[in-house]
């Protein structure tokens, strides 16, 4: 199952200005919508699911902060959380961002309802793209699991990224062209 | 160019799977990179397609958000206008409880600090010695005159002799020798009322101290001097004034518009003035009233007092003392 999140504005606006007026519901709307592509952001980058739990937590306890405070989120919440959450990383693994290499081990394909064939060789498949993704430095993992991972646009990726738009653009090349690589060594 | 292009035309079917393009429709579009754009599309494929477990995404899911329950100030509601409106009113009850506080604390600091300590315990730091000159200008204040009171209590006692002596003779000459002593004590009762600040003055007394001639004369005394030399008169009216140089006399008027100034410390009848003439000097005889007064009817009105003692006139002891109305209206 792929999950796309596409922010619909209008209605996180009004999601938004509910959760900033206390309801419950459009808090509880809004974690159920964004938690999954950030805890899966998260996943990725941290091996121990405890911890990519409690870095999850951190992220949505900001955000609540954050709607009570005098800076809420007022553009692109999806990218406000993504900072977030790449932040909080950052501070999981300190200064040297020495990212595990191991944080896809148990990663396993999307459900499919195809036969089992063919769900061995999806499988296969996927633990080759998780291997030969390992191999990649932190910064490309990053740029092709916001960009392919979590559909993030260029504009938003570089944002988060603090990179400009052309520069986002040409790292997702390589390193999509890296994996290719990689991925016929593995294969 | 052709790196460049096949960047451009990756980037644009990234974008294009992302909003639910296959890889086959995005090939389509270009088919002169489909070559090159084929293996990397299928790579970020597999990328897209790495997900954990939806189990364990699920669970994650709720664990959390019950820990985010359970920390309630992250989700706590933001407060209303209403409970703004409470939290006003409790933050100036906090601010007034607080005040009160520092108040209290303020006032127990400096009575502390004023209140020095006394105990053996405590350690000389410093012995001052107070070097400087101090000096005061004291202001009176205050009402630096008392009220005075003067009310002397007289209390009159007087002996009169009088001893007649007449000689008849042709000429009428009456002699009359009157001897008089007169005593009176004075005893001075003074209240003495005032407020000075803040040297109280000196308790001021006040005395009468008699004269040489003896005890001062009474009013009554007076009176009786002029009754006795103006029998046939009414007196009006007796003061005690000042007169001839601060000289205290008693001013004894008459019926007749004479007044009789007698002093007061000897006794001794001054003048006698007449309301249209000049007052008529009477030598001081030293206290010792013997007085001859030749009363003649229809005359001047001008009086003699001779200060002789006794007048040997044996023929005829005649006091003419008749009021004759009816000339200058003065009789003598």
């Amino acid at each position: 199952m792929i999950i796309i999140v596409l922010p619909d504005i209008p209605a996180e606006d009004r999601l938004l200005a509910g959760a900033r007026r206390g309801e419950r519901n459009a808090q509880r709307q809004i974690y159920e919508n964004y938690f999954p592509p950030i805890y899966q952001f998260i996943r990725l980058r941290v091996s121990d699911r405890e911890q990519a739990r409690d870095i999850a937590q951190d992220v949505f306890s900001a955000f609540f902060l954050a709607l009570r405070g005098n800076n809420p989120p007022q553009k692109s919440l999806r990218a406000w959380l993504f900072r977030v959450a790449r932040n909080k990383i950052y501070d999981h693994y300190g200064e040297k961002k020495q990212f595990p290499t191991t944080t896809l081990e148990e990663w396993i394909p999307a459900a499919s309802e195809d036969g089992p064939e063919i769900k061995f060789m999806r499988t296969m498949r996927m633990e080759h793209a998780r291997k030969a993704l390992q191999m990649l430095v932190a910064e490309q993992q990053e740029v092709l699991i916001l960009r392919f991972g979590q559909d993030l646009s260029l504009e938003e990726t570089a944002d988060l990224m603090g990179k400009s738009v052309s520069a986002v653009k040409s790292l997702q090349f390589r390193a999509v062209d890296r994996l290719r690589q990689l991925l016929d060594v593995v294969q | 160019m052709i790196q460049r292009d096949l960047l451009e035309t990756f980037n644009d079917c990234v974008n294009r799977m992302a909003v639910g393009w296959t890889i086959e429709e995005c090939l389509a579009e270009y088919p002169s990179l489909a070559l090159q754009l084929r293996p990397m599309l299928e790579a970020s494929s597999q990328v897209r397609q790495l997900r954990p477990a939806q189990a364990e995404l699920v669970e994650d899911q709720e664990i959390v958000w019950e820990r985010l329950m359970a920390t309630d100030p992250f989700v706590m509601p933001v407060p209303t206008a209403r409970n703004r409106r409470g939290y006003r009113v409790l933050g100036q009850l906090i601010a007034a409880v607080l005040a009160f506080i520092l108040l209290v604390g303020a006032t127990w600091f400096v009575l502390n600090r004023l209140i020095l300590p006394q105990g053996p315990n405590l350690p000389i730091l410093e012995t001052l010695t107070p070097t400087g000159t101090l000096t005061m200008t004291p202001t009176m204040t205050g009402t630096p005159e008392p009220t005075q009171t003067y009310t002397p209590t007289v209390t009159p006692s007087a002996t009169e002799t009088m001893v007649s002596t007449a000689t008849p003779t042709e000429t009428v000459l009456p002699t009359q020798t009157v001897t008089s002593s007169a005593t009176a004590s004075v005893t001075p009762s003074l209240t003495h009322t005032g407020t000075v600040t803040p040297t109280p003055l000196p308790a001021e007394t006040a005395t009468r101290t008699p004269s040489a001639c003896g005890a001062p004369l009474t009013a009554q005394d007076a009176v009786s001097k002029v009754l006795a030399i103006y029998p046939n008169t009414t007196i009006i009216s007796v003061q005690e004034v000042i007169k001839f140089s601060d000289k205290l006399v008693w001013e004894v008027k008459t019926s007749h518009d004479i007044t009789v100034n007698i002093d007061v410390a000897c006794g001794v009848i001054l003048t006698i003035e007449r309301s249209n003439s000049a007052p008529t000097a009477i030598p001081d005889n030293g206290g010792a009233d013997t007085n001859t007064n030749d009363n003649v009817s229809g005359g001047t009105g001008s009086s003699t007092n001779s200060g002789s003692s006794s007048n040997s006139n044996e023929d005829s002891n005649s006091n003419d003392n008749s009021d004759d109305s009816g000339g200058s209206g003065m009789g003598t």
